[in-house]
């Protein structure tokens, strides 16, 4: 029954307009949208990579930890800025893309790029 | 100025005893907190520590302190060793030091195996650890090399061909060092090897003995082979590092199972495969053994850690060395004289009813018969083992064995045996797991009674069978960690998980806890690998791959 139930809030979900976001919800990203989501590069259009949260502030910021890891199985480096929506993280490498459940660092799916190995000599 | 005094100071201790261990450390492994020396946190490969700052009321306060990555996408087995506040860590790829309070990396010295190696590796690229002795890191290469390191500056000091790979030998034992004698084992029974023990001089790297674990010609034991030439592909690999009783100057390593796994080709018990082995480490001499599969047609290794303990037996306190055996039996030997004490079932079996204890000698079952017979046998435990190497945990207080057990069978049938070829694999068994379902229970955390071999309490582990190595501490604590990343804490008195943290790649090696200044660390390497990381690894695709070290500790405030 548990099943069943948990099927048709994951149907009611995909239906709804929450599903997909908007143009709108992109506007607001970092200007009054749900904190919860990080939807523009910059966190914003305007890119001031300004967050209003104090949850973590100067008073408790000795006892900030980590909560998961997730490796990206990549030795190229990283450089991608995290984008989060509904709960789900996704980044991306050069090697992968990778969708990741926020609040336990499982990693959801990943999606190899098949980028002509012969590439990097064009890469400054 | 100050650089002056800091290079004085470095010289200082490096030319003083403290810098290079000494045989009295190795022996006293486990009374120094700061230092971890040897396999297993102790000769008697306890995988017990006292500390108990960490413990069930504070250990919701653990977190990450540091992270190091590993540069190894191949699996992470190894258990660390810690010296004077250095870290020294192994894969397949890697010898890596560490300052250990920092994370931060001293040196990192490469591995050149060939890359075609891994085809005569059975059961994941990796490698266990390092051992460390006088100023030098030792380990094996996956091309079967013993390697000696400068423990400064990671430089080669010497490097010693064991066997040849190509004719499918492997190495990715962690190395012991035993009466100042270098100790190392070799893989590849699955391939038609021949097993055996190495010594070498840990100084120069000269070859002092080999002892092979098939009975050869001038050897005890060579009647048990049938065609008497069939020791020469026989098996009885020595994977696992051994323990050692310096008191009784006796090492204890077992042999894996016989080759090939079909025993069309060699008749009789097949000594010394599938055996525990006592072994004088200046000779490498067989001083007692004790045999707990003869005729091996199972895949029983007798490889996994012989635990070292005083408990009592029958109201008498006696020396023992306990395995928890491949097989699903949990056998107690007097380890001065090898004599059989107990050998009592710890998992479901049904290869054999029980051990005959006047003989030493299972007694196989009907269905085992018609296995030999030529019929498919659903076999309990299955290939895997009722425990595979993941080492349990033994702590002296509580006279209790913790470990992560398995619970599933698999069905085998004798195939037609092609001919050995070097370096091919040479089994001539077929062997299929069943479906596992979601939810499905596949092993079990448990602690268990060394002599009646029953569970104190059990814990069902469901989906995928754990392959860590346990930790157990005087905090009342239980260390593991699951193929899905998660490490985890359990009470030690009820299997309850009280705390678990994701790490960055599946878990399969052994946590170690240690101190600094007087603060408790818990290290494990995190780094999807192994046999089961690698032969489910479509069951485990959304667990990345990708090695890194995880240190632990409590959070100040």
């Amino acid at each position: 029954m548990k099943k069943i139930l948990g099927a048709i809030a994951l149907l009611a979900a995909a239906q709804s307009p929450l599903y997909a976001q908007s143009l709108q919800d992109l506007a607001r990203d970092g200007k009054g949208g749900s904190t919860d989501n990080v939807l523009t590069y910059g966190m914003g259009y305007h890119q001031q990579r300004y967050s209003t949260l104090k949850q973590v502030n100067k008073s408790n910021v000795k006892r900030l930890v980590p909560v998961w890891s997730t490796s990206l199985s990549s030795n190229y480096g990283e450089q991608g800025q995290p984008l989060v929506y509904d709960g789900i993280m996704f980044v991306a490498n050069a090697e992968h893309t990778i969708a990741i459940d926020v609040a336990t660092g499982k990693q959801l799916w990943r999606t190899p790029v098949e980028f002509d190995p012969a590439t990097p000599r064009v890469v400054c | 100025m100050k650089t002056v005094i800091a290079v004085a100071a470095v010289i200082l201790s490096c030319a003083g005893a403290v810098c290079a261990q000494t045989l009295d450390d190795l022996k006293n492994d486990g009374k120094n907190p700061d230092n971890i020396l040897t396999y297993g946190m102790g000769y008697a490969q306890n995988r017990y520590s006292p500390l108990a700052q960490i413990n069930k009321s504070n250990i919701k306060k653990l977190v990450p302190v540091w992270t190091a990555g590993l540069e190894n996408e191949l699996g992470e087995q190894a258990q660390p060793i810690i010296h004077n506040g250095v870290m020294y860590v192994s894969n397949a790829r890697w010898t890596v030091a560490l300052d250990a309070l920092s994370g931060r990396q001293l040196w990192r010295t490469a591995v050149d195996f060939p890359p075609e190696t891994p085809r005569v590796v059975c059961c994941g690229v990796s490698n266990k650890g390092v051992a460390v002795y006088n100023g030098k890191v030792f380990r094996t290469t996956l091309h079967a090399y013993v390697v000696a390191l400068d423990q400064k500056t990671g430089k080669e000091l010497w490097k010693q061909k064991a066997a040849e790979w190509t004719e499918g030998y492997s190495q990715t034992v962690a190395p012991l060092i035993a009466n100042g004698v270098l100790v190392t084992g070799i893989s590849g029974a699955e391939f038609g090897i021949r097993g055996f023990l190495d010594g070498w001089d840990p100084e120069t790297g000269k070859h002092l003995w080999r002892r092979y674990t098939t009975a050869g010609p001038d050897d005890k034991g060579h009647d048990t082979w049938e065609p008497r030439t069939s020791y020469v592909n026989g098996g009885a690999s020595t994977w696992i590092t051994g323990s050692y009783d310096p008191q009784l100057d006796l090492m204890y390593w077992g042999t894996g199972n016989a080759g090939p796994w079909n025993p069309r080709v060699r008749k009789g018990d097949n000594l010394y495969a599938a055996s525990i082995i006592a072994v004088r480490p200046k000779t490498g001499e067989i001083v007692w053994h004790y045999q707990a599969t003869p005729n091996d047609i199972y895949d029983w290794d007798a490889v996994w850690e012989v635990i070292l303990a005083d408990i009592n037996v029958n109201g008498v306190p006696r020396k023992v060395a306990m395995q928890m055996n491949r097989n699903g039996f949990l056998y107690v030997l007097d380890r001065a004289t090898g004599e059989l004490l107990s050998a009592k079932p710890f998992g479901e079996l049904n290869w054999a009813t029980h051990v005959d204890m006047k003989t030493g000698r299972p007694v196989e079952s009907e269905g085992a018969k018609k296995y030999r017979a030529g019929e498919p046998f659903p076999m309990w435990p299955s290939v895997r083992g009722a425990k595979n190497w993941p080492h349990a945990a033994f702590n002296p207080n509580t006279g209790l064995l913790y470990a992560n057990t398995n619970h599933s069978y698999s069905t085998v049938r004798m195939l037609e045996l092609a001919p050995y070829k070097a370096g091919t694999r040479y089994v001539g068994v077929e062997n299929t797991y069943p479906t596992v379902n979601r939810g499905d229970i596949v092993g079990h955390i448990e602690a268990i009674d060394p002599m009646t071999a029953t569970p104190k309490w059990r814990i069902p582990v469901r989906d995928y069978q754990i392959a860590s190595a346990m930790l157990a501490t005087g905090g009342g604590l239980l260390f593991s960690g699951k193929h899905t990343g998660e490490f985890f804490a359990l009470d030690a008195d009820t299997g309850q998980t009280l705390w678990e943290f994701r790490t960055s790649s599946g878990v399969n090696a052994m946590p170690v806890t240690w101190t600094h200044k007087g603060k408790q660390y818990v290290t494990v390497l995190s780094g999807l690998g192994g046999l089961y990381g690698t032969r489910a690894r479509e069951a485990l695709k959304d667990v990345p791959v990708g090695g890194s070290v995880w240190t632990f500790a409590l959070q100040d405030n």
